[in-house]
This record gives C-alpha cells, structure tokens and sequence, in this order.
C-alpha cells in the first residue's frame, strides 16, 4: 500500500510515508483544507522554496494555475530544490456550479492541472492528481497520469455510522477507472471529516493519502 | 428608481497608485484598494484574488502604504480577507485604522462562492458570518464601511453589521475580461432590487460587475433599480488602459512609418474625439479609406459633426495642399445653381456677364465637399452625375468641357435609401457618390465619450485644461438624448461656461437640460398634438412654432447655427 501524508509543515518525517508539502495549508484543520484554493493567505508556490524538504522524498503541493511565471522555469526550481514529485493541491476539483464555471474563465480548471501534471512528468518528476469524480478520473487518465487520489468530496461535519452508500460509490469509480486503464494506481484520500470509517483498504484503493494538521 | 435629487456615487476598485491617482483626480468618491486590482495591474484576472497567490491583506496594506495612501484626497478603503482561521477582524481592522485606512470593505468575498464549499466556510467560520464581524468591527471604532453581498440575507446581515454602503455584487465584471455574463442590464437592475429589499434609504446602495461595462451602463442601472451608485473595478482600470495602450502602441507604429515615408508629413489630429468603440471604428475606417480617391458619402444626424469629418478626410488625403471647396447643397438656388456648381463663359447672355469658374472647377487637384448633397434639385443632381461619370466639367454656355479630377465627399441628414426608392434622389447618382458610405453615430448611440467631448470644448473654449465637472453635472450630460448631438453638447457647454467661470461645472449649472426633458416629457404626455415630428421639416417647423419664429432662439434650441437655420426654412419653404 502506498501512503502519503499531505501537510503545511515543511519538515515532516514519516517512515511510513511520503511527505507532500503544500504551504497553503499550514494552520489549517482537515476541514478548511478543503478550502485552501480560495484563501488568499500566502503565495503557496514561492513559499515551497523557502525551507529545504525533507531530503529526497518530498512532494510539492503546486498551485498549478497561478498566472504567473512559467512551468519550465519553476519546474526547474522545484528539481533543483530537491523535489522528486508534485501534487495538484490546492485544486480545482471541489468546485461546483457557478463557482466552477466563475473559475473555468479565469482559467483554473482540473484539465489543466492535469495538463500541468503531466508536463511535470516530462521533466522527470513523479505526480499524484487529486480528482472527485469520474468524469475528472477519466481526464487525469488521458493526460497520461498514472498515479490518482480519490477525494470523496466536501464534508462538512463528521458523519456518525458506517458510510455503506459513499464506500459503494468510491469503489464503483475507481472499479470503472481501472476498467478504462489497468496499470494506474488509485489512491484514496482518507478525508478527517469521514473520521477513518472509510479506509483506502475498503473502497479497494491502491494506497491513501492523509491530511496532517501542523504540529 | 434612483432619486434623482440623490447624486450618483461612484467608488473605483483600484491596485495601483497610478490608477488611484488618476481616479482620485477625476473625483471618484471613494476608493477601494483591492488585491484584485494589483493582479489585473499585472495582466491576471480579478479572479485570481481568491487563490493563494499572496497573503491578501499584507499585499492590500502594503500597495496602500506605498502608494495610495496619504496621496489621494477621496477615502480610501482597504479590501480585507477573513477567510483565514488565523486572521482576527478586530485585528486587522485596527492595523486598517492605524495605517491611515477611512474604512474597510470584505473582499474577497465569499458572497461570490456557492455551493458546498461556501456550506464548508459557513461551518468552519471562515464564511460571510465573519465578514459581517469585520464590517462590525470596523463600524464600531467609527470607519467607513461598505459591504459586498449577493443576496438579500447577505445584504440584511451587513445592515445588521453596521454596514453604512452595501454594494450589490451581479458577478464579475463582463465584456472584455473573459468572465461570461448572462444578464442584461434590466436583470441587474431586477437583481439589485431584490437584494436590497427592506434595506432602509439611509444605507448608501451601489452595485458592480456583471453586464455594466461603461459609464451608460452604470447611469441606465441606477435609472432602472434603487441603486445610486457604482463600483468600477476592470471597467476603470485595466479595460480603459489596455484599449488606451493598444492605440498609443499603435499611433508609435502609424507615426514611425510615416516617419519613413516623408519627413515633411505631419500627422493632423483627427477631428473626432472619443474613445467609444463606434468612433475608434470611425477613426479606423477614415484612415482606411481617406488615401483613395474614392468618392465617400457620410450620413448622420444633424449635428453628428459630418461636415467635420469630411473635412477630416479630406486633410488626411496625402495630396491635400488646399482646403477643400465646400458647397452647401441647400442653399443652391434653382435658378444659378447650375452656375455655382459648372461656371459659365463670359458674355453669356449679357455682355457685362464676366466668366465665372465653378465649383466643381475649382476643386481641381482637390477635394469638393457637397454638404446635405439630398438638398440638390434633379437637375443640378444631372450635372453633379456627369462630373462623376466623365470626370468633365462644362462651363453653362460652353461648347466643350474640362477635364477635373477632384475628390467626391458628400453629406446627408437624411435618409438616402428613402430618398432613392421615392425618386427624389437619383440612383444612379447615389451609386456613383457612394463608393464608401460612413454612417456618424447620434451622441446617444455613443454616451461613452459625453465626458471627454465636455472636457474637450471646456478646454477648447477657455484655453484652460482645469476646468472640472462633477458627477453629478456628468450624470445630467449622461442622461440626456441630444437631439442635436455634438453641436447641442458644444453649445451647452459654451453656454455655461460663459455663465460660470470658476472652472468646476456642477449639476446645478446643468440643470437646464434635465428641465427641457421633463417640460418635453410633460409635452407630449399632455399636448392635444402628442405625435412627434416625423421628418426634420416638422422638426424644425415645431421648434419655429414653439419659440414664436425667433430665428436665434430657435436655432440654439435645435442646436444649429441660424445660417443653417435660415438655409433649411428656405429649403422647406418654411418661411
């Protein structure tokens, strides 16, 4: 089983698990970083380069619509930093209605960070993309990434008793990803607000992905 | 409906000091500093204000520090962002207050989110909840507050705040910046009078974004809804400075050609002020055609300035030397028009009879300007078609003709096409005059440059460039349909500059035209004739009855001079 830990705190050392670093998060709990792409708190891809990440392993959490700069250049950055991955977080993917078409014209859209993704691919880094729904899976897949999370969505409130509903759906998404491309590895993003009732292990996932809160 | 007695208020959303300057200068009533006009400045979308890019309130802050504050003379208010469980309003209004800030606003709002992600900051107290405590805290230590909201709850819970301006968010701003709108202004209009139901008269009410691209847009919501004033953001930053650079950038590249062709060329200023889309096509088109030796045919309004732009094309022609020969087509008389137009040899008829060069003569190496050319009379429009059919000028009483080569720019206020399926205008004359047709916009097809054709005549009528208008004087030129066009507007203004010399036009000195409207609206809602005049003849004939037949009044109130007055009552015999 695979198994990252996303976290705002820079030097996170697991033996378990793969650190992926998002600065934007730091401070947050579970909940509110579901919302990190609409908090202009910081400027999340220059404070990936303000610390050093834990030697060889690290995954950046790239705002990867930020209008400015280039990727080639700030991919080069990140490489020489001693990043070896990097993730779509914060993303795109949890927005809905008005707000999803309000973003898509800016432009901030799970296509193209996952276009980005795989750009990254080229220069040699490793690439984890979140996705929420099917139809987002389906573009991760044919931008050619092959390594997904699963985010079960936002979630309000800790839900009380077994989520039998929400485990069937996530494992009939990721039973109909792996139908379309069978070498992909499907990981679960193990959401604090489902408060670990529902594991990677029960939805058939590949590995999970964990929020951190800063120590 | 806005009261109208309640002047029009106008805020810009600003991330620059330029841009802060130059609206503080142009008298906007207050300002808001916003990190989404800072990233507009830097070529990125207002939308972009929501993503983690920067911490929003340092970057508002420190903008604000470095550049607006203490440098402008309107209010400036800071856009702050709660939406950071780190961030405390109380806190971060008082550093507002310390820095110097008149007063806060909540921006980025999360007004403008929906769904399950606003249910999420509602419930982890990062939502629109939170903003109200800023507006509140803000409130309480006696700054200026001015609250964005989408719906009516939103707009309730301000004023429960404390909120003393509530602005009406329709979306993002449309037009140019790539954010679709679907609304029309009518449904902004709607839209702002829902949000705002049962918030008192007291609270100063605005609205922003969505369809309202232009200052006509913003008067036309604000005649259509309760709002009473407006919040620019793209619309007087970054839409005017790209549309203003584009052209610039392209005078640099116009120029440098001409630079190369013939140093001795010096580029005249085009007689159309404006920075409205339909003249900047104008300008477009003029530079396009004015080389050729085509002939044009301009139509518009009385008062559109066509004579102007016939001028216009004739002095960017690059063989121009002379100044054009202009013919008043009305003022042709039946009996020597012929003479005015052809010449005639000497001795014709009368020996005393000296020979005479005609108009069309005269324009040889030149451009001829046929002024209203419908005016003409069949048989003058029969020696106008052979001039451009042979390019042959023939003396009345000679036996052969001249060769001219001279350039056909006519004018009409009236509808040729008309003119032409009833037989009063010759067709085959309409086509051969008729290469290139410009069609002058009315004035109120083009509300967007009543500002800068105000600023214009003030400075070129007093030689001064601080001659200042209010919003409100503004708003009355806004508002009113010019019937007359340009020429009304220029003789408006020259009227009451000559009326009031302290350099700062306000509403009051205005006011005339708002009282003109209603007594023309009071006119027609009770005249025992309500039927609007149907051709400039009745036009003209109303006016001459309205004013008693004095010619000067009359003219002033058409907004045209009393020769071409006189030339058109004697034209429809009106005398």
């Amino acid at each position: 089983m695979k198994h990252f830990e996303l976290s705002g705190f820079p030097n996170l050392i697991s033996e378990h698990a793969t650190h992926i670093y998002c600065p934007t998060l730091h401070g947050l709990n579970g909940r509110q970083a579901d919302l990190a792409m609409v908090m202009p708190r910081l400027d999340n891809n220059r404070a990936l380069f303000d610390t050093r990440p834990t030697e060889g392993s690290s995954y950046a959490g790239v705002l990867t619509c930020d209008p400015f700069g280039t990727a080639d250049s700030f991919l080069r950055r990140l490489a020489d930093h001693g990043y070896v991955g990097v993730s779509n977080w914060p993303s795109a993917i949890l927005f809905q209605g008005h707000t999803k078409r309000m973003m898509a014209s800016m432009p901030a859209t799970p296509e193209l960070e996952y276009a980005w993704l795989a750009g990254a691919q080229r220069h040699g880094f490793q690439s984890l993309a979140f996705f929420r729904s099917l139809e987002q899976g389906r573009a991760a897949l044919s931008a050619g990434l092959r390594q997904l999370v699963l985010h079960p969505g936002l979630i309000p409130q800790t839900t009380g008793g077994p989520p039998d509903l929400l485990i069937a759906s996530l494992r009939d998404l990721i039973e109909k990803l792996r139908h379309q491309v069978g070498d992909v590895d499907i990981l679960l993003y193990e959401h604090v607000g489902l408060n670990e009732a529902v594991q990677a292990t029960d939805v058939g996932a590949d590995g999970a992905v964990t929020f951190m809160a800063t120590p | 409906m806005t009261d109208q007695n309640n002047p029009f208020i106008f805020g810009a959303a600003v991330g620059s000091g330029l841009t802060a300057l130059a609206v503080d200068r142009a008298g906007a009533d207050f300002l808001l500093v916003l990190n989404a006009g800072r990233l507009r400045m830097r070529g990125a979308s207002s939308l972009a204000s929501y993503l983690p890019l920067r911490p929003a309130n340092e970057w508002v802050f420190e903008i604000a520090e470095e550049e607006i504050l203490h440098r402008c003379v309107s209010p400036v208010l800071a856009g702050l962002n709660v939406r950071d469980p780190a961030i405390d309003p109380i806190e971060i209004v008082e550093k507002a207050k310390e820095l110097g800030f008149a007063g806060v606003c909540n921006f980025p709002s999360a007004a403008m989110l929906e769904g399950q992600l606003r249910h999420l900051m509602e419930a982890e107290g990062i939502g629109f909840g939170k903003e109200c405590e800023l507006i509140r805290a803000a409130s309480e230590r006696g700054m200026k507050t001015l609250a964005y909201v989408c719906t009516n709850r939103e707009a309730r819970m301000m004023l429960e705040a404390g909120a003393e301006r509530i602005c009406v968010v329709v979306g993002f701003t449309g037009g140019g910046t790539g954010v679709s709108t679907s609304l029309t202004l009518e449904a902004a209009a709607d839209l702002a009078n829902q949000v705002l139901e049962g918030i008192p008269a007291s609270v100063e009410t605005l609205i922003e974004g969505g369809p309202i691209t232009s200052p006509e847009d913003a008067l036309t919501v604000t005649r259509l809804s309760r709002v009473n004033g407006y919040i620019a953001g793209s619309t007087i930053d970054r839409l005017p400075l790209e549309q203003a650079i584009e052209e610039v950038a392209r005078s640099y590249k116009v120029i440098s050609k001409m630079g190369r062709g013939n140093k001795g060329d010096i580029a005249q200023p085009s007689a159309f002020s404006g920075s409205s889309h339909a003249m900047q096509t104008l300008r477009k088109l003029v530079e396009d055609i004015a080389p050729s030796d085509l002939p044009v045919l301009i139509t518009g309004e009385t008062g559109t300035g066509k004579s102007l732009l016939a001028a216009d094309i004739h002095s960017q022609h690059n063989t121009s030397k002379r100044g054009p020969v202009v013919v008043d087509c009305t003022s042709l008389s039946h009996e020597i028009g012929s003479v005015q137009l052809m010449g005639q040899v000497a001795g014709l008829n009368r020996r005393d009879v000296p020979l005479t060069r005609g108009a069309l003569e005269t324009a040889h190496g030149n451009s001829i300007i046929l002024e209203e050319v419908s005016a003409l009379n069949p048989e003058l429009q029969g020696l106008i078609l052979r001039f451009a059919e042979t390019g042959f000028v023939q003396r009345i009483g000679a036996l052969e003709g001249r060769a001219v080569n001279a350039r056909l720019i006519s004018t009409s206020n009236r509808d040729i096409d008309d003119l032409v399926e009833t037989n009063v205008f010759r067709r085959d004359l309409y086509h051969r005059i008729n290469a290139f047709q410009i069609a002058v916009p009315p004035l109120r097809e083009r509300r967007d440059d009543i500002a800068e054709l105000a600023a214009f005549f003030a400075r070129s009528l007093t030689r001064r460039d601080d001659v200042q208008f209010t919003n409100a004087a503004l708003r009355v030129l806004l508002e009113h349909d010019w019937p007359g066009n340009v020429r009304e507007l220029k003789n408006v203004i020259q009227r009451v500059l000559t009326l009031n010399s302290s350099g700062r036009v306000t509403a009051r000195d205005v006011s005339f035209l708002s009282s003109r409207k209603v007594a023309e609206q009071e006119k027609s809602a009770y005249s025992e004739d309500p039927a609007e005049p149907a051709n400039e003849k009745e036009w003209i004939a109303a006016a001459l009855k309205q004013h008693n037949f004095r010619k000067g009044t009359t003219a002033r109130y058409l907004g045209i001079s009393p020769r071409t007055l006189y030339n058109k009552m004697k034209k429809f015999q009106l005398d």
